[in-house]
């Protein structure tokens, strides 16, 4: 079953936050929104989250695991954020989970956090670059 | 795993430099956290951090059914955890190195002598746990057969005087592949095959100079016949590894010249 959902928050980043980068950033969210809604049709693609810090987009097929889902891509991106710390790897890509039954891809672009879900068989290189175009 | 059983990674590991120079920190460590084999660039605070890391992906990967891969890529090098069994193995390499020998390295090389390891261990763990339950649950029955063995040895001697018939019939029986020759002549008995006299010569030593009387041939078809023996006089160098059929027995196996036959000899 396919659900939709889009979150938007209004906090408070009036004082902090100059305005012209926070609009940048809503264009940047509206075109991975675009990206990835195409991803998203691609065989073997099970669902993805994308996130900034005010919005976000979460389109899975099994509803009953957005919430594992969610966490699952929110702790690769710190958890790897720090492991490539460790070894001085600097400007990352993509980070790839392959798990027995399905693959993660997560990637960060700007401020946004991005997770795509797929079956293993699923081509994800394909998708970095789309991603990253 | 003894430190014994960790030294060919710790080995592998130190070759990966000579095999992939891109490659620029490596990492074995197992499913508690602790470190199999590394290169030792990093700092042991550093590498428990790494793991730490890395388990709390995979805690957390258990509803993608556990890590078997992890690739974090970044513009120029790339980290890749690989599963294998309970231990992982990190490489931390540049983009620019070759993916195949990476991959080699990383799913096959590694892989495969961890398997070959805890096969190795495998083995003496379950050797070594056997006789200490029995040490354990039995200690009785372990102290008895010494004392039961001693009055046995005795009469063995004379137990093995009827078994020597048996021993005669036992012992495996030899099958030689032999290329059939027809033979004919008015002096040719048909119930009797002639085989090269060197076959004949070994059968006879491996049942202790028994003389071979009879022979059981079978075609490749599967045609069987029981029939005397006798071994070629002729010494050429043709006769070696045939065996000389008379014209019945070859219409009984339905076989011919130049055809192979398997044959045993029959040992009263």
């Amino acid at each position: 079953m396919k659900q939709k959902t889009s979150i938007e928050t209004s906090s408070a980043l009036t004082d902090s936050a100059p305005v012209i980068s926070a609009v940048d950033d809503k264009n940047t969210f509206a075109t991975l929104s675009a990206s990835l809604a195409e991803i998203r049709k691609l065989k073997g693609v099970i669902g993805y989250i994308l996130r900034s810090e005010t919005l976000a987009i979460v389109d899975l097929t099994e509803q009953d695991k957005i919430i594992d889902y969610a966490i699952l891509s929110s702790q690769i991106s710190e958890s790897s954020l720090e492991m490539t710390k460790q070894f001085n790897l600097s400007n990352i890509e993509s980070v790839l989970v392959e798990g027995k039954n399905a693959k993660v891809l997560c990637m960060s672009v700007g401020e946004n956090k991005i997770g795509v879900f797929m079956e293993k068989t699923a081509t994800h290189g394909w998708i970095i670059q789309r991603i990253l175009l | 795993m003894t430190e014994a059983q960790t030294n060919p990674l710790q080995i592998i590991l130190n070759e990966f430099k000579t095999l992939s120079p891109e490659t620029t920190n490596t990492l074995i460590f197992n499913s508690d956290g602790q470190t199999i084999a590394n290169t030792k660039i990093q700092s042991e605070e550093e590498t428990k951090k790494l793991i730490s890391d890395f388990c709390s992906i995979a805690e957390q990967a258990q509803k993608i059914g556990g890590i078997e891969n992890l690739i974090i890529q970044a513009v120029d090098n790339q980290l890749t955890v690989t599963a294998m069994d309970n231990l992982y193995l990190t490489m931390v390499s540049s983009r620019a190195a070759s993916q195949e020998i990476i991959k080699s390295l990383n799913l096959v090389v590694i892989p495969t002598i961890v398997k070959l390891i805890n096969q190795r261990a495998n083995l003496p763990v379950e050797t070594q746990s056997s006789p200490a339950i029995d040490l354990k649950e039995k200690p009785e029955e372990i102290a008895t057969p010494p004392v039961i063995e001693e009055p046995i040895i005795e009469p063995i001697p004379e137990a093995e005087k009827p078994e020597k018939a048996f021993e005669n019939i036992l012992p495996f029986v030899p099958v030689n592949q032999l290329m059939v020759e027809k033979i004919v002549g008015l002096l040719v008995p048909a119930d009797t095959v002639r085989i090269d006299s060197e076959v004949m010569a070994k059968w006879s030593d491996l049942y202790g100079g028994k003389q071979i009387l009879m022979v059981n041939i079978e075609a490749l078809d599967g045609k069987k016949t029981t029939c005397k023996v006798k071994p070629i006089k002729e010494s050429k160098n043709n006769v070696k590894g045939a065996i000389q059929i008379p014209e019945r027995i070859l219409e009984n196996l339905q076989t011919e010249k130049g055809k192979l036959v398997m044959v045993k000899p029959v040992v009263e």
